[in-house]
């Protein structure tokens, strides 16, 4: 994703500054709040009261550091007029991920180019508002529950709770140390810290965040009932991801779809469920894609067993036979 | 640093030795029922894996339950038939245990003592004689605090000299790797064979091993940006965040390994971290914390470790 550079960066936090000390009179137009989507918010906010534990927070600013994480994880901060106005998109999936580490199997067959014939059945990584990671907090989570802003939120609270209340020294370093698994926030942090002063008000305990009513918990990630032909009566609840039906910010993340050298590819729709085997008594992350909607010559398809980062974890198949209601 | 391949490492002799009694004891006994059937080998108890819901005890197990319980193959052959409990671990297989994560992980053990894994072993190709590879404990017990020793001899049998190495990762749980680093001042070229003898202590006191690891993210070697994000750290080093999780157990420190394995299973490196100064006052129970970032600045080796996969171990005190 492309960033301010740190001259915008800079302009763009004194001007926010100065609009945080307006909010915290109270004086801070609409317009000018940070925007999140509705339900989105307030998933943030249960989640954050169903785990503040010891940590001497309070329940709203628990969750002012949680989505101070998703605007520099998630929207392209190039935007010209500040990326907090920019709703987090729940369905979002990492591009950047290209030579930052021992990828290959992200790609379908593990064949690492943008000019496969299959490149776009891409197992993306990072996923949703938080940007889950398949190497970090999105290791036992399923892409839907790293999607749906419910069950992320869940396991986000639970961990910036976790580190805040466990870390020594003032309360901006604790911050600091909670907002540790997300590089996006910056060196010292500084990135989510100015979205926290931003959006919280110490002082009255309050949000200062606009709600998106058009942006909801799935983000545009539909429900369906997928099966096989062999067993046409086993059904089990699955989940379409179209890029096309995402909701929030898309321009950070949906460009150049084929990818490139230093882009991963935009995946085209595919379904996608977990399921516990008890074959092999473990919990199994699946993503297909199917050739009626790819338009490519065969289905594929990659399981992740829960656990395994999937950059070398991802198994590739072919000639998928699930169906879909 | 150029290592050996396997093909020219030159009569290497393995000698494991159990020194203490208790697993002495055992490595016997394991033996003996080995000898029935040389082929037999001693399924052991792995791990846990913990559900999400066992981490975050806050949530809602429900809202995290899978979508479906596949108790008859549907969709079936998706994944490899070796990664679960009833199946055999080959030393390939990547797992995600408490206190562990990597390949090498054994389901079943020889039961004879703890064993060099030759596949993991990198030898210098030149200049003075080094060793990087993996232990595994072939026992059905934890073992306490494992030593290895490499005796070097001449091409005419005479002892050129003996290098040992205390393996930093303790209460080693059976099947499990462990990684270690022999250094020697002796020229590589004039080690003509190797006796590996490993002893083994009694575990004292066991270390908290039911940790669960998380790699927050990997910087590569000399790149300026990570997904979009400018460093701040040039020239750029690797560098390894990684956390800790606890759950039902309290500990005061914790020390991360860390092992990185070339295209071929050898040990490229190795490196270990205590938990950041930020978290000095230990961890209570179902708690979080961060190690120090591990930053390898060696311009041979560090733009290797974020193409390779790792091997990583967590070690708990109380």
């Amino acid at each position: 994703m492309k960033k301010f550079s740190s001259l915008l960066r800079k302009a763009f936090v004194t001007a926010t500054a100065g609009l945080c000390l307006l909010g915290m009179f109270g004086n801070t137009p609409a317009a000018e709040a940070a925007k999140y989507g509705d339900v989105p918010l307030t998933d943030a906010i249960n989640a954050a009261g169903s785990n503040l534990g010891t940590s001497g927070l309070k329940q709203n600013q628990l969750a002012a550091m949680m989505v101070a994480v998703t605007w520099p994880e998630v929207i392209d901060n190039s935007a010209p007029t500040g990326y907090r106005e920019y709703v987090p998109s729940p369905m979002t999936v990492g591009r950047a991920d290209v030579s930052t580490a021992n990828g290959t199997m992200l790609w379908a067959d593990g064949v690492v180019s943008s000019t496969y014939k299959y490149a776009r059945a891409h197992w993306s990584a990072g996923i949703g508002v938080y940007q889950l990671d398949g190497a970090g907090m999105g290791a036992n989570v399923s892409l839907h529950q790293a999607v749906m802003t419910d069950t992320a939120s869940g396991v986000v609270a639970a961990e910036i709770s976790r580190l805040y209340t466990n870390a020594t020294g003032t309360a901006v370093e604790k911050r600091r140390a909670a907002w540790k698994p997300w590089y996006g926030c910056g060196t010292n942090k500084i990135n989510c810290e100015n979205n926290y002063i931003a959006t919280y008000n110490a002082t009255t305990d309050a949000l200062n965040i606009t709600r998106d009513t058009t942006v909801t918990r799935s983000g545009g990630l539909q429900t369906k009932t997928c099966y096989t032909a062999s067993a046409p009566t086993a059904t089990w609840t699955c989940y379409r991801w179209d890029a096309s039906l995402a909701q929030g910010h898309k321009g950070s993340w949906q460009y150049t779809p084929t990818g490139s050298a230093s882009l991963q590819p935009l995946p085209l729709p595919f379904y996608t469920y977990y399921k516990y085997d008890s074959a092999v008594g473990k919990n199994v992350e699946y993503r297909h894609w199917l050739k009626a909607e790819t338009g490519y010559d065969n289905s594929k398809w990659g399981a992740r067993v829960f656990g395994l980062n999937p950059r070398s974890g991802v198994n590739w198949y072919s000639n998928s036979t699930l169906l879909v209601q | 640093m150029i290592f050996l391949s396997k093909s020219k490492l030159i009569a290497l002799s393995i000698v494991a030795l159990a020194a203490t009694s208790s697993v002495l004891a055992y490595a016997a006994q394991d033996t003996q029922e080995a000898n029935g059937d040389k082929a037999q080998k001693l399924k052991v108890k792995l791990p846990k894996q913990p559900e999400v819901w066992e981490l975050y005890p806050t949530l809602d197990k429900e809202m995290y339950k899978p979508d479906f319980v596949d108790n008859s193959g549907l969709m079936g052959g998706s994944i490899p038939e070796d990664t679960g409990p009833g199946h055999m671990l080959t030393d390939n297989t990547m797992v995600n245990f408490l206190g562990f994560q990597g390949a090498y992980y054994a389901s079943e053990v020889t039961g004879e003592g703890v064993q060099v894994i030759e596949n993991s072993l990198n030898i210098a190709e030149s200049g003075d004689w080094k060793a990087l590879g993996l232990v595994r404990n072939e026992t059905t017990e934890v073992v306490g605090q494992i030593k290895v020793e490499a005796v070097l001899h001449g091409a005419d049998g005479s002892i050129l000299e003996t290098v040992k190495d205390k393996i930093e990762v303790e209460s080693i749980r059976p099947g499990e790797p462990a990684p270690f680093e022999l250094k020697a001042n002796t020229p590589v070229e004039q080690v003509a064979s190797i006796d590996w003898n490993i002893t083994t202590d009694e575990v004292k006191q066991q270390a908290a091993r039911d940790l669960h690891l998380k790699v927050y993210y990997e910087l590569g070697f000399g790149k300026p940006d990570y997904k979009g994000q400018k460093r701040e750290d040039a020239p750029y080093p690797y560098v390894m965040s990684a956390s800790v999780n606890t759950l039902d157990r309290a500990i005061k420190q914790a020390e991360l390994t860390a092992a990185w394995i070339d295209e071929n299973g050898k040990v490229l490196w190795i490196e270990q971290a205590k938990l950041d100064p930020m978290f000095r006052n230990g961890m209570v129970e179902y708690s979080a914390a961060y190690f120090q970032d591990i930053v390898v600045t060696d311009p041979t080796v560090g733009p290797k470790l974020n193409q390779v996969p790792y091997l990583l171990w967590v070690v708990g005190r109380q």
